[in-house]
């Protein structure tokens, strides 16, 4: 059967169907989207404040296409469409479509395979192909990213398939480095009782992983030690801040000195520096 | 029925000064709102409670000059009272003993901690808190196996006692009973607890001495996991009892929120 006489057999019910049958349909729709729109606000209610933003999206997704398609289905029904020429019909215009459209295929296709994957999730901050930004949706074609300068990013569902996907809100907490060289006559246990007493006193700082002064290395600009304390992954930026400032503030204070250059400050993912499990 | 600590009836321009081990609180209820201005402990005050002991609560007319933060309560009505309640804290607490406690298989010990309070102020009838603070240094800590599966809790360094307390004059902490049942067939070795102290509620005994729910933790054999269960009495003799405190979450809330995790994950 080509598609010509599909159409035609499809389309064949509508010269049948009487007014009657007309109101039947348009009634069945009306319902379908009254009942939508009364699951819709019941869900809201009840989902938003429950789960999270990216699972209520999908919730309230899924039942809405749920509910409209089962209504369509019965509004067609009562103009006398068989719902078996439908799913025939619907068969061969995907893969027409899906010919005419190989990009867009792919990116639904990612789609399904990255909402599989509970890779992310909307208001997870993510970095993918070298732009990092809030997830504000996640559609059927494409991502949302909302930048950290406020900058409005589509990001297609192929390319995150693709490429390699930081997600830095995936764990409650996240181990900030700092990363530094003390002068070769510096007393290094000395200096980790003071950063550890430091941290100690600021509940913004995890006692649980342990904070703790890597000593990795003697070069000729010193020891290269690296500062390693957990923090809560919402707090991240401004705990590295603080610490940041307080371990100035106690270097100046018991003379320390730091060799040049005097602090290198943690990459960009410092989240996976070593050495720590 | 929920007893406050602390109850003032407030003129607009007056405040309270509640003076803690780990800061002050100045709260002032003003033409349309009220204001609680957090200073660092011993801002103003010149006797500071040790950590551990029941805030100082005075009445005052001095707005503090210098103060790290403020919280700004505006309701839109003439709210007149202040109510202070205290709340077990708002995430789990891991406690250790002393030294690791080996369990034998088919025992049932009971041990006693000190968990640290809460303190809540209301204004008016609002069953939602202005402002919630410890009143002494409480830390952060991870609990889980590693860092990827776990919880964030506070780690508090009071230890769990074998016996059980007696009333401290002034305290402002909240005893515990824990009953450990070993149902394994292996000794298990306890070296810390993270108790759910969200879901427990604060009572106060004979005006003394605070207490929430004996909470039993049983290591099952089959299946090899820890069960929690909740008592529904303080164990302890008393004269008189009142409610000072509500969990945070219901018990209820909490099987609804697991069931509904495991199905959609």
């Amino acid at each position: 059967m080509n598609p010509i006489e599909l159409l035609q057999q499809l389309m064949q019910p509508l010269t049948g169907a009487d007014g009657w049958a007309w109101m039947r349909a348009a009634g069945y729709l009306v319902v379908g989207f009254l009942l939508r729109n009364l699951i819709m606000s019941g869900m809201r209610k009840y989902v938003d404040s429950h789960t999270h933003p990216h699972k209520a999206i999908l919730f309230k997704r899924a039942a809405s296409y749920t509910v409209l398609f089962l209504f369509v289905m019965a509004a067609l029904s009562e103009l006398g469409f068989r719902s078996g020429v439908l799913l025939a019909a619907a068969g061969v215009l995907s893969v027409a479509i899906g010919f005419a459209s190989q990009t867009s295929t792919s990116n639904f296709i990612s789609g399904l395979f990255l909402l599989g994957e509970k890779s992310f999730k909307v208001g997870d901050n993510i970095s993918v192909n070298a732009t990092r930004g809030e997830v504000v949706s996640v559609d059927w074609l494409a991502i949302k990213l909302r930048t950290f300068d406020n900058l409005y990013v589509r990001v297609p569902n192929d390319d995150l398939i693709k490429s390699h996907v930081i997600n830095f809100s995936k764990f409650p907490i996240r181990r900030v480095d700092v990363s530094m060289h003390l002068t070769h006559d510096t007393d290094v246990p000395e200096v980790e009782k003071l950063l550890l007493a430091l941290v100690r006193e600021h509940e913004r700082f995890l006692v649980e992983p342990e904070p703790k002064l890597f000593r990795n290395q003697i070069n000729h600009l010193g020891v290269s030690v690296q500062f390693s304390v957990w923090v809560e992954q919402s707090e991240f930026f401004d705990s590295r801040s603080l610490l940041i400032d307080m371990m100035l503030f106690t270097f100046k204070t018991h003379g320390i000195k730091l060799s040049a250059p005097a602090i290198v400050a943690p990459g960009l993912d410092s989240g996976y520096n070593m050495p720590y499990p | 029925m929920l007893y406050p600590i602390y109850e003032i009836q407030l003129l607009p321009k007056q405040g309270v000064q509640i003076i803690s081990a780990l800061q002050e609180l100045h709260v002032f209820r003003l033409e349309h709102e009220w204001r609680v201005f957090i200073c660092a402990a011993g801002t103003t005050a010149d006797k500071v409670p040790a950590a551990g002991e029941a805030p100082l609560f005075f009445p005052t007319e001095q707005i503090p000059e210098h103060y790290t933060k403020s919280v700004v309560w505006l309701t839109g009505e003439q709210e007149s009272t202040l109510r202070c309640y205290v709340t077990m804290p708002d995430r789990p607490v891991i406690v250790k003993p002393t030294e690791p406690l080996f369990i034998p298989k088919d025992c049932k010990p009971h041990v006693y901690c000190n968990l640290p309070l809460q303190l809540a102020l209301h204004v008016g009838n609002s069953k939602e808190a202005m402002h919630t603070s410890f009143c002494e240094p409480v830390a952060k800590a991870w609990f889980g196996k590693n860092t990827r599966s776990g919880e964030l809790c506070y780690a508090f360094e009071e230890r769990i006692v074998l016996e059980q307390p007696e009333p401290v004059a002034n305290s402002f902490r909240v005893h515990a009973e824990l009953r450990i049942q070993n149902r394994d067939n292996v000794t298990i070795k306890l070296e810390r607890i993270n108790i759910p102290t969200p879901y427990l509620p604060v009572y106060r005994l004979d005006q003394r001495e605070y207490w929430t729910v004996p909470i039993t933790i049983s290591k099952e054999r089959v299946p090899d996991e820890l069960r929690v269960h909740y008592g529904k009495l303080v164990n302890r003799k008393h004269e008189l009892i009142e409610k000072v405190g509500e969990a945070h979450h219901s018990l209820e809330s909490r099987t609804f929120m697991r069931a509904l995790e495991a199905i959609i994950g």
